[in-house]
C-alpha cells in the first residue's frame, strides 16, 4: 500500500505539487494524467528521491517512511523507476551495470541467468545484439533507451513493490506497449502497484480507472 | 588490445597501430602516473585508441598521447578518446596531442574529464547502487 | 634641438643617435621613452622593474616555430613614425589593390596606408564628433599616454593586474619600453553605444610595435571593442609584442574582436611581423564575461593566446578564433581558460585552415582549479589541411583539479572532402568556388561572433587570403 499524504514539491524557488494525497493498494495502477509542466514526472522523481526536488509531506510504502530515505535506498527498499531519458554513462558497461545492480539490490540472480535473460529479451525487445556489450546507452536511440529501460523493469525488479512507468511508451511501436501492459499485469499479480504516466491512448484507456489528474489536484 | 595500469609510475610506449582498436586503462589510487604514449601509424592504417584515467584520493595522473603523421605516411584513419574521472582530491592532466604533415587524413580526437555528474549519480541511485565511484573502477579493471 | 646637433657634429655619434631614438633594450632607452610621454615616477618604476625582470628570464623557444631570433640590441624601441606618404597616389599599387579586392571604403584608405592625416579630409571632425558621444555617458576611450595624464588613479590600479611584468619574456619587454596604446574605462551600468575602433584613436603614435591596452569594464557594463583591419599593413618593425589586459567587474562584459593582416613576408618567408601578442582578461566580477573572437591572416609568425582568468562566480570566458596560414606563415595560437571560481564556464571554437608551406598549431589550455566547482568547458578545434605541404597541430592540455568540474573537448584535423567537392562541381561551382564555400561553411561558427561590420569585411579577407591557393 502506497500512502501519500499532502505531499508538495519544488524545485529551486519553483512550486510545482501542492499538497497532493494518494492511496494506492497492492495490485493496483494508478494513471496520472496532467498538461505539460502539471507536474507528472515531477511527482514520479520526488517519490523516487532525485535530489534536487524539495519536498514537504508523507510518502510511505507499506509502512516504510520513504521521504526519510536516500534514493538509492528507495530502489533497495522496492521502487523501480522506468527513468524518461535515461542518460549515456560512459565507461561502464551494460552488462556491468546489471550486475552491480543485482548485486547492491540482493537480487539473487546467478551471473549465468542474468546473461540469458538479458539476451533473450534483447532478442524480445529488438535490440542490437552487442547493445548489452556497449558502454551504457553508448550510441543508443530514444527508442533503445526506453527499451532498456523496460528491459531492467523485468530482469531486475522481481521484487518490485512500487513500479513508476515515466512516459514508458513514446516513441516505440506497438509491440512494446503490449509489454508494458505484460510488465505492469506481472508487478501487479505479484502484489505490487505501479503509477504510470503516458500520452499513449490506449493505454489511457485501459487503466482509466483508477486516475489523478493534477491538473485538479 | 587492451591493458590496465594498476598504480602505475611511468610508462613509455612507443606504438606502430597494427590493430584496429586500443584501450589503455589507468587506475591510480595513490601516488603519481607520467604516461606517454607516441603513436606513429604507417601509412593506410585504421585505429581507435581509447584512454580510460580515473584517479581517486589524492593521486596523480599526466598522460600524454601524441599522434604523429609524417608527410610520407599518407591515409591514416584514427579517433582517440581520453575519458577521465577525477575523483575526491586527485589531479588529472590529459593531453591529446597531434602532429600532422599530411592532409590525406581523417584525424578525430575527444576528451572528456569529469567526475559524475548528478544525472547520472541519481540513475545509479535509483538502481539501489550508493557508489558510482567504485563502479566505475570495478567495471574499467573488469570490463 | 641645435645643442644635440652640435654635439652630434662633435663626434658623440654613437651615443646621441642611441638615446635620441631609443636604440637597444638598456634603461637609457626606458628613461628616454617615460620623458618623452611625460611619465609620472611610478611609471618610470614600473618600466625599470621590468627591465630588471627581464635580465632573469630566458627567451622561451617551446612553440611549434621556427623563426630567427630578434636581434634586441638594434631594435628602435623608441617609436619612429610610420613612413608617410603625401598622397594616394605614391601608395604602392598592391595596397591599392587589395584595398579595392577588400572592399575597404574609398575614404578610409588614405589612412590605412599612412597618409598622413591632415592631408586628406575630414578625418579629425569624424573622430571628434565620436569622443562627444562617449563623453555624454562618461566612457573614457583615449590613448594609454593620455589616460596616464588624465586618469593617473585609473591607469595605476589597473596596470600590470593583468599580465604581470615578468609573467613572460615579450610581455616584460612591452612592460618595458611600450610606448602607446588604448584606454577604456566604461563606468558602473553604462553600455556602450558604440562598437570602439582603434581606427578611431586619435593620436595613435603610429608605432604598433610595443602597445600597451587596457580595458576596464566596471560593474553592469558592457564593451565591444574592434582591433585592427582587413588591409594588409606594412611596418618596418617587424617583432610586435603588444600587451592587452582586460578587467571585467561583477556582471561586467567585454566582447574584444581583432582582425589581423599584418604583411606575412615574401615568398621564401624573409621579412613579415612577428605578431607576439600576450593578450588576457581577468572576470574578477561574479558573472562577468570576456569573450575574444579572432580572424588572424597576416603574419609571418603569429604567437598569441589570448586568455581568460574566471575568477567571480559564475563568470564566463569566450574564444572564437578562425587562423590562416600561408607560403611559409606559421602560427602558434590558442586560448587558455583558467577557472578559479565556482560555476565558471568556458568556450573554445578554433578554426585552422594551413595551406602553402605554412605550419598551424592550436594550442589551449583548459585548468580547473580545486576551487572551480561544478565549472565547465566545451572546446571544439578543427583543422583543415589544404594542398599536401602544410602541418596542423593540435596541443590540447586539459588540466582537471577537482571532482565535480567537467570538461568536453572534440578535435578534427582533415581536408576538404573529394565528396564535397564533387557535388558542388555538379552544381556548376568551380574548384576555386567550391573550396571557398566549404572554407566558410568551415568558419561559419565563429565568424558569426564578430560584429556585423567586421564579420562582412572578414568573409572578404578569407577570400581573398585563400585565392590562388587552391586547386
Amino acid at each position: 500500500m502506497l500512502k501519500i499524504t499532502n505531499l508538495s514539491a519544488s524545485i529551486g524557488d519553483k512550486q510545482i505539487l501542492n499538497n497532493v494525497n494518494i492511496e494506492l493498494a497492492e495490485g493496483r495502477c494508478l494513471l496520472v494524467t496532467g498538461q505539460n509542466g502539471a507536474g507528472k514526472s515531477t511527482l514520479l522523481h520526488a517519490i523516487m528521491g532525485r535530489p534536487d526536488i524539495a519536498i514537504t509531506g508523507n510518502i510511505d510504502l507499506d509502512s516504510v517512511e520513504l521521504h526519510n530515505m536516500d534514493c538509492h535506498e528507495r530502489a533497495r527498499s522496492g521502487v523501480f523507476l522506468a527513468h524518461q531519458a535515461p542518460p549515456t554513462i560512459d565507461g561502464v558497461n551494460t552488462m556491468t551495470l546489471f550486475k552491480e545492480v543485482q548485486k547492491a539490490q540482493n537480487l539473487d540472480i546467478t551471473t549465468g541467468n542474468l546473461i540469458k535473460q538479458v539476451k533473450d529479451l534483447s532478442e524480445q525487445f529488438g535490440l542490437p545484439d552487442d547493445w548489452s556489450k556497449r558502454a551504457f546507452n553508448s550510441g543508443a536511440s530514444g527508442g533503445e533507451r526506453k527499451k532498456g529501460e523496460l528491459m531492467q523493469a523485468e530482469v531486475l525488479s522481481k521484487k518490485t513493490k512500487l513500479l513508476l512507468l515515466d512516459e514508458p511508451d513514446s516513441g516505440l511501436e506497438q509491440s512494446s506497449r503490449q509489454k508494458i501492459v505484460e510488465l505492469i499485469e506481472n508487478t501487479c499479480n505479484s502484489g505490487g502497484s505501479v503509477m504510470l504516466v503516458t500520452h499513449d491512448k490506449e493505454l489511457q484507456a485501459k487503466y482509466n480507472d483508477n486516475k489523478l489528474d493534477l491538473n485538479n489536484a | 588490445m587492451r591493458k590496465v595500469y594498476l598504480d602505475a609510475d611511468s610508462l613509455d610506449l612507443m606504438l606502430v597501430p597494427v590493430h584496429s582498436e586500443y584501450e589503455f586503462v589507468f587506475i591510480q589510487t595513490e601516488g603519481k602516473c607520467t604516461a606517454k604514449i607516441h603513436l606513429k601509424p604507417q601509412s593506410n592504417a585504421k585505429f581507435k585508441v581509447k584512454i580510460y584515467i580515473y584517479a581517486e584520493g589524492n593521486s596523480e595522473v599526466d598522460c600524454v598521447c601524441t599522434l604523429d603523421v609524417p608527410k610520407d605516411i599518407d591515409g591514416v584513419e584514427t579517433d582517440i578518446q581520453f575519458r577521465s574521472w577525477p575523483f575526491d582530491k586527485s589531479k588529472i592532466k590529459a593531453r591529446p596531442e597531434m602532429f600532422i604533415a599530411n592532409s590525406n587524413i581523417i584525424a578525430t580526437h575527444g576528451n572528456a574529464l569529469g567526475a559524475m555528474n548528478k544525472e547520472d549519480t541519481y540513475y545509479l541511485a535509483s538502481r539501489g547502487i550508493s557508489d558510482a565511484k567504485e563502479l566505475i573502477k570495478q567495471s574499467l579493471i573488469n570490463a | 634641438m641645435n645643442e644635440l646637433e652640435q654635439e652630434y657634429t662633435a663626434g658623440f655619434t654613437t651615443n646621441v643617435e642611441s638615446e635620441l631614438t631609443g636604440r637597444g633594450l638598456n634603461e637609457n632607452t626606458v628613461r628616454l621613452i617615460s620623458a618623452k610621454n611625460n611619465e609620472p615616477e611610478w611609471l618610470l618604476e614600473f618600466r625599470l622593474d621590468a627591465l630588471n625582470k627581464l635580465s632573469t628570464m630566458t627567451e622561451p623557444d617551446w612553440a611549434e616555430l621556427k623563426y630567427t631570433r630578434p636581434d634586441y640590441d638594434n631594435i628602435y624601441y623608441h617609436s619612429r613614425p610610420k613612413k608617410q606618404f603625401k598622397s594616394l597616389d605614391e601608395v604602392p599599387q598592391e595596397i591599392l589593390d587589395d584595398f579595392e579586392k577588400l572592399g575597404i571604403p574609398l575614404h578610409e584608405r588614405a589612412k590605412l596606408a599612412g597618409v598622413a592625416v591632415d592631408a586628406v579630409f575630414d578625418s579629425v571632425s569624424i573622430g571628434t564628433t565620436y569622443k562627444e558621444k562617449l563623453a555624454e555617458e562618461g566612457i573614457i576611450f583615449c590613448s594609454f599616454n593620455e589616460a596616464v595624464q588624465h586618469h593617473p588613479e585609473l591607469v595605476k590600479q589597473y596596470v600590470g593586474s593583468v599580465v604581470p611584468r615578468g609573467d613572460n619574456w615579450f610581455a616584460c619587454i612591452n612592460s618595458a619600453v611600450f610606448s602607446d596604446g588604448s584606454f577604456v574605462y566604461i563606468p558602473e551600468g553604462k553600455r556602450c553605444p558604440l562598437e570602439l575602433s582603434t581606427y578611431f584613436r586619435i593620436n595613435s603614435a603610429g608605432s604598433g610595435q610595443f602597445e600597451r591596452t587596457l580595458i576596464i569594464a566596471d560593474k553592469d557594463s558592457y564593451v565591444s571593442y574592434l582591433e585592427g583591419c582587413t588591409a594588409p599593413q606594412r611596418d618596418e618593425n617587424q617583432l610586435h609584442a603588444a600587451v592587452v589586459e582586460l578587467v571585467a567587474l561583477d556582471r561586467a562584459e567585454i566582447k574584444y574582436s581583432t582582425v589581423q593582416n599584418w604583411y606575412p613576408g615574401d615568398e621564401h618567408g624573409v621579412g613579415g611581423v612577428y605578431n607576439f601578442v600576450t593578450k588576457r582578461a581577468q572576470c574578477r566580477g561574479v558573472k562577468s564575461r570576456v569573450s575574444w573572437t579572432q580572424v588572424e591572416t597576416g603574419s609571418a609568425i603569429t604567437w598569441k593566446y589570448p586568455s581568460c582568468v574566471l575568477q567571480g562566480e559564475g563568470s564566463t570566458g569566450e574564444f572564437y578564433s578562425v587562423a590562416v596560414t600561408k607560403g611559409r606563415q606559421q602560427a602558434d595560437t590558442g586560448t587558455k581558460m583558467i577557472h578559479i571560481g565556482a560555476n565558471t564556464r568556458s568556450k573554445i571554437i578554433s578554426k585552422g585552415i594551413s595551406l602553402g608551406n605554412s605550419t598551424m598549431t592550436y594550442r589551449g589550455l583548459v585548468r580547473m582549479t580545486p576551487g572551480a566547482k561544478n565549472a565547465r568547458n566545451y572546446t571544439q578545434c578543427d583543422s583543415l589541411m589544404i594542398g599536401n605541404d602544410s602541418r596542423s597541430n593540435t596541443v590540447p592540455y586539459t588540466d582537471c583539479r577537482n571532482d565535480t568540474a567537467q570538461i568536453e573537448h572534440e578535435a578534427t584535423t582533415g581536408r576538404v572532402s573529394d565528396e564535397e567537392l564533387y557535388y558542388l562541381a555538379t552544381r556548376g561551382l568551380d574548384a576555386e568556388q567550391a573550396a571557398s564555400t566549404i572554407v566558410n561553411g568551415f568558419c561559419r561558427s565563429v565568424l558569426n561572433t564578430l560584429p556585423l561590420e567586421f564579420a562582412a569585411e572578414a568573409n572578404k579577407l578569407l577570400s581573398v587570403t585563400m585565392e590562388g591557393s587552391i586547386g
